[in-house]
């Protein structure tokens, strides 16, 4: 694909009533593509940058039209062993296929595009016609995937949107050089950072990537948030056995108090992604693993309020 | 946060975001006081009843009294009927009086609609002369559960599949329906209506089911606002006195004989209530004298004095005149055959009395929540009997609106401290009627508006809310012909489901008031789309509705002209015919004791029939399923037109065949959630998923949303082009009640990929369920493309997971959902605050969810009281989640 960095990015759903997001009501623009890949992840389909095809099983009514009709171009889909299964698909080969055209020829709706390219105009239109309804203080807030990804983009977006007066937010891994997350900073209003873990190499193990980039753009950040140029927000996703334990979150609580951010929003670890990962053709490590219990999340809150820092849970937040 | 998942089917998105994984309880859950608690068990043990006292006395004086003045022989009847009937009073009632000696009892009035009871031997003899509604029934679909007698046992037979009638009473209420033959508006209006040249072709539109029950005998009056102000100044004596005064004024007048009449019509008929209440007085003492319990004997004896002294004279406090008010609600309901006669702005009417009696000491604010709750099970108590068609659309409701805030005639804020304990009281004892409908205006306080949103957090679907801009712009549009005031205006209220009525309440003073709303009940705007595709046949019963054109529309714009052509014949001929049809009951069955309560008949000498009122302009005609006729000329548009996928004959060839599905009228299943596949076709399964996959309304999507407003102003001109029976314009209306359900089921497979005999979408700007895939700011956007003080009402239904709007945030950010949508143009949006899952264990366990309640379609019904099409249709409805 080649798309223009400063017009054109590949998105995967522009929601409005987003209403956790951000201060008022908000419309949320959620971008594909994502350097890491942490094994939680709610939104798996959101992890590559290219548009791609999802297989709804529940859909599907094992017609094999799509096999039969040669939908694929490059032949990545054959029939099953036994009537009663479902299609084969050959993700190695999609995996190269730059638009999934073979979805809108399933007439059962069980192909399925994730991602599509949008222009900022367009954006910008759709967010003007929303704005209406969003009440006071509501606004545009990017989210992903990774917007910074898409960088130029996400910082073009976010400049028309200043220039009309809209309230800007931007959620962030911050695994991003510190150029281009300033670069969409310099327009956003309030600002998500992640946090998933403090010990380096459990954060490797987890999402793929070292923290030590994203621990100093976060750093960065509140010094922004400091001279009064944006709000920032910590996020700190709160997934059992990996970055809940006492030590971790005071290690977090710690550092956070250390590079002065006040606001931690912990959000529980929840399965409700769980179903995209079988249309992706991909096992989901976190299917069985229960919801994130309340005890541990008053704990958590404890101990970052005994840090003197404000804790919000989940949804329950003054914005 | 979470990119949510949606729920996807078929192109359909039944829920927006995702839900959580527990099913999600209300956030509000109150609980009532113990009398209020103590009714509710008694209203849930109750069957609907019907009694024949006020029909047999009605009808035995009115063969007695032949040859007098017609209004004199109706003040008569009535009040001989009101005379005879029993007082009913139970041990946790504080408000007394019920339409009849039974909980939830209905009477019929025979002489509007006479048919019903009749065996369908009998019926059928009558059918093959009029354009019955014989069609429509046989596809109406009625709710089973809850209080309904749907099916006979050897003692009780179940009449219209809903009310219980004791066998013995049964060879009476025959012999009265049998009087009634020729002589009842149902039977006459049809003798009346073939004046119209064209007929014929009326019957062929019934026929084919291109509109919903006939409002002529079914519900002619209602759908607007009782007065008290006008009882609470004078008492039923000052009103007696006054007519009195009036004829000895008009006597020597040689023109004023009709006046004469129909001032004396009315005493007779004041005299009836005056001897009905005196049932009472006398059973309240009774129960007293027999009382041993101090508490509860001193309940009697304020009981009786109270009764005692409002069925003479003006409300002397706050219970005299709470009791005054519900009084003449029943004597309303029990003289007329109609539904949505509203209280209005109660809470502002009462506000001098309950103010006067707090700052001195004589109510407390419980015993105020006390009887405000109790009042709720006495609304939701009331019933009508009307025959299944029109019991289908109305689904068991009496559309009771309250309205609170709004503004007073010179500008400022109308709320008050009483209205907040109406609310209240709605969220500790939540029932569906009365319901509550807020005037919203910049004005009122944010305290008074989110009161609001914590009873809608309850999930009880009220109040709805309304634009106070939308009213008035309304009625200084609507009846600028008859020279409305801005004060008249801006008391407006709702009558009914949503009709704005100007002119309710006149701040402590007698306000104006209008007639029912009253004409064409819903118009199956589909159907009209099937006879364009079908060349003038009905699809479903191969009815020939208009004569064969042989031509095919070469291009989409040849289609829609066509379809604007059918749809205003199809809308002229019903207001036309209307016209001559009602014509006939005028002399039947006046609403002498409606008219007394609406400034300014009294004075002017002239019942509601005979444009006694101040406003007049109310002739409405309502229309359903606009939006799948939208989606369908949108898809035919895309498909067929710009990108030639399909012809249209292949288009109807899926149609007929359904696309391969079985009709829901098999499956009994009666979404596009579940769905039964009959046969594989490729090629119908191809032009079903475009169909699907075209532009939908509810999407903030011009392609769609531009010919939604093509439909809306041919709607609304082609209206206006009839007038009335007072000469005025008719009044396009866009809601749909109950009637979503039946005219679906009378409606093939569309173009918008509904399957044949699905529910039709809702109200008159929700978008079809699971179509509406950009969220709740697309749908408010597409909502608000029209001019909706073009209209009648306008309507909007949305369901809100309750997650979505937890906490105080969550409160917040629901009003200003609202107030951009009313600062946008809407006039109405209402709430579903409930988990999809919730309603489906309910579909599932009736007997666990007595008292579920949940919002239809500007009203709110139990949900075991609600016909499958229509439960279908509310688990279907996409559902907003926390995104």
């Amino acid at each position: 694909m080649n798309l223009d960095p400063k017009n054109e990015a590949v998105l995967f759903d522009i929601q409005g009533f987003s209403v956790h997001d951000g201060p008022g009501g908000r419309t949320t623009v959620f971008f594909k593509g994502c350097p890491l890949s942490c094994y939680w992840c709610c939104n798996p389909e959101s992890q590559q940058l290219a548009p791609q095809l999802m297989y709804r099983h529940s859909s599907c009514v094992h017609c094999f039209g799509c096999v039969g009709r040669g939908v694929c171009p490059h032949g990545a889909m054959s029939l099953p062993q036994s009537p009663e299964d479902f299609v084969q698909i050959d993700r190695g080969i999609c995996a190269r296929c730059p638009e999934p055209v073979c979805a809108p020829q399933c007439w059962h709706d069980a192909l399925q595009a994730a991602g599509r390219v949008y222009t900022v105009d367009e954006v910008m239109k759709r967010l003007e016609r929303e704005r209406r309804f969003w009440g006071p203080g509501g606004g545009v807030t990017l989210s992903g995937g990774e917007m910074a990804m898409q960088w130029q983009f996400a910082a073009e977006l976010l400049r028309r949107c200043r220039e009309r007066f809209i309230h800007t937010a931007a959620e962030t891994c911050s695994y991003a050089p510190w150029e281009h997350l300033a670069a969409v900073y310099e327009n956003a209003d309030f600002v998500f950072n992640d946090i998933k873990h403090m010990d380096p190499e459990k954060h490797r193990d987890a999402t793929g990537a070292d923290n030590r980039l994203i621990l100093e753009n976060i750093a960065r950040t509140a010094q922004l948030a400091r001279d009064g140029r944006l709000r920032q927000i910590i996020r700190i996703p709160v997934v059992e056995n990996f970055n809940a334990d006492e030590e971790n979150i005071r290690a977090t609580a710690a550092y956070l108090s250390e590079i002065g951010a006040h606001e931690v929003n912990i959000l529980p670890f929840h399965r409700l992604g769980a179903s995209k990962y079988e249309q992706l053709g991909r096992v989901y490590d976190c299917r069985d693993m229960p919801p994130c219990p309340e005890e541990t999340l008053r704990r958590i809150k404890r101990q970052l309020e005994a840090a003197g820092l404000t804790c919000y849970v989940g949804s329950d937040t003054p914005f | 946060m979470a990119k949510p998942e949606t729920e996807n089917n078929q192109y359909l998105c039944f829920t927006c975001g995702t839900p959580p994984e527990e099913i999600g309880e209300r956030e509000v859950k109150k609980s009532a006081c113990a009398r209020a608690k103590q009714l509710l068990q008694e209203f849930y043990d109750a069957k609907i009843s019907l009694d024949t006292t006020f029909p047999y006395w009605y009808t035995r004086t009115w063969q007695k009294e032949e040859g007098q003045h017609p209004m004199i022989r109706r003040g008569l009847a009535m009040k001989s009927a009101f005379s005879h009937l029993e007082a009913a009073i139970r041990p946790s009632e504080i408000l007394v009086m019920s339409r009849n000696k039974y909980v939830r009892g209905a009477s019929i009035t025979p002489w509007t609609a006479n048919e019903f009871p009749l065996s369908d031997e009998e019926r059928a003899e009558q059918d093959k002369k009029i354009a019955s509604n014989k069609a429509l029934e046989e596809i109406t679909i009625l709710a089973t559960g809850g209080g309904v007698v749907s099916e006979s046992t050897p003692q009780v037979l179940s009449m219209a599949r809903r009310y219980g009638l004791r066998a013995e009473e049964h060879a009476a209420l025959i012999e009265i329906c049998r009087y009634w033959k020729n002589k009842s508006a149902e039977d006459t209006c049809w003798k009346w209506g073939t004046m119209h040249p064209e007929y014929d072709t009326l019957v062929r539109f019934k026929n084919a089911v291109l509109m919903a029950a006939d409002m002529e005998y079914g519900n002619r009056h209602g759908r607007s606002v009782t007065n008290y102000q006008i009882v609470f100044e004078k008492g039923f004596q000052g009103m007696i006195d006054r007519c009195r005064e009036l004829i000895a004024e008009n006597v020597g007048k040689g023109e004023a004989v009709d006046k004469i009449a129909y001032w004396q019509g009315t005493i007779y008929a004041i005299e009836g209530v005056q001897a009905w209440i005196g049932k009472y007085v006398a059973e309240a003492e009774r129960l007293a004298a027999l009382e041993t319990a101090p508490e509860q004997k001193a309940v009697y004896e304020a009981m009786a004095d109270r009764l005692a002294w409002i069925s003479k004279n003006p409300p002397r406090n706050f219970m005299d005149a709470l009791q005054l008010h519900w009084t003449c609600q029943l004597e309303v309901y029990n003289e007329m055959q109609g539904s949505g006669f509203s209280p209005g702005r109660l809470g502002q009417v009462l506000y001098p009395y309950w103010k006067k009696d707090i700052d001195e000491g004589r109510i407390t604010r419980e015993q105020t929540l006390e009887v405000l709750e109790c009042m709720r099970v006495k609304y939701t108590e009331l019933e009508i009997a009307t025959c299944a068609g029109t019991t289908g659309i109305l689904a068991g409701n009496t559309f009771n609106n309250i309205c609170l805030g709004g503004v007073k005639p010179d500008g400022s804020s109308a709320e008050n401290e009483l209205e907040y304990l109406f609310v209240q009281a709605a969220i500790n004892c939540p029932t569906v009627s009365p319901t509550l409908s807020v005037i919203y205006d910049g004005k009122l306080s944010n305290a008074f508006l989110l009161k609001c949103i914590e009873c809608n957090k309850t999930g009880c679907g009220m109040p709805a809310w309304v634009s106070n801009r939308v009213g008035i712009e309304y009625c200084m549009k609507n009846h600028a012909c008859e020279g409305i005031t801005l004060e008249d205006a801006r008391a407006w209220s709702i009558g009914g489901c949503l009709e704005i009525q100007p002119g309710a309440v006149f701040d402590g003073k007698i306000g104006a008031g209008a007639y029912s709303s009253s004409g064409i009940n819903f118009i199956n705007v589909p159907k009209v789309l099937e006879l364009v595709l079908f060349d003038g046949v009905d699809p479903r019963t191969n009815v020939r509705v208009f004569p064969a054109t042989g031509k095919k529309p070469e291009t989409f714009e040849e289609l829609l002209t066509q379809f604007k052509a059918y749809f205003r014949k199809v809308i002229h001929i019903f207001e036309e015919t209307y016209n001559l049809k009602v014509s006939a009951t005028f002399e039947l069955d006046q609403p002498l004791l409606f008219s007394a309560l609406s400034a300014d008949c009294i004075e002017k000498g002239a019942d509601i029939d005979h444009a006694g009122c101040r406003y007049n302009r109310c002739f409405t005609t309502w229309i359903t399923g606009q939006v799948n006729a939208t989606n369908s000329l949108a898809s035919i548009k895309k498909n067929v037109f710009d990108e030639k996928n399909f012809t249209l004959d292949e288009l109807k060839d899926a149609l007929i065949h359904n696309f391969g599905y079985v009709s829901a009228l098999e499956t009994r299943s009666f979404s596009m959630m579940e769905q039964t596949k009959a046969v594989s076709n490729p090629e119908w399964e191809r032009i079903h998923a475009l169909c699907l996959r075209a532009p939908k309304y509810g999407n903030d999507d011009e392609y769609a949303d531009d010919i939604y407003i093509e439909i809306a102003k041919c709607f609304r001109d082609s209206v206006e082009e009839i007038t009335d029976v007072f000469g005025n314009p008719w009044c396009p209306s866009m809601l749909s009640v109950g009637t979503h359900g039946p005219l679906g089921q009378a409606d093939i497979a569309s173009a918008d990929g509904r399957l044949a005999g699905v529910t039709l979408a809702d109200g008159g700007q929700s978008p079809y369920p699971g179509t509406d895939r950009n969220g709740p700011y697309a749908v408010l956007s597409s909502a608000t493309v029209i001019d909706h003080t073009d209209f009648k009402n306008t309507q909007l239904n949305m369901k809100l997971h309750p997650a979505s709007i937890k906490g105080s945030t969550g409160s917040d950010k629901m009003l200003e959902l609202i107030r951009a949508f009313m600062d946008n143009g809407g006039y109405h949006i209402q709430f579903n605050v409930v988990d999809s899952r919730m309603l489906r264990q309910a579909q599932d366990e009736p007997q666990n969810y007595r008292d579920l309640l949940v919002r239809v379609a500007g009203f709110t019904q139990y949900w075991c009281e609600i016909s499958k099409p229509i439960q279908d249709e509310l688990i279907a409805r996409t559902e907003y989640e926390e995104v």
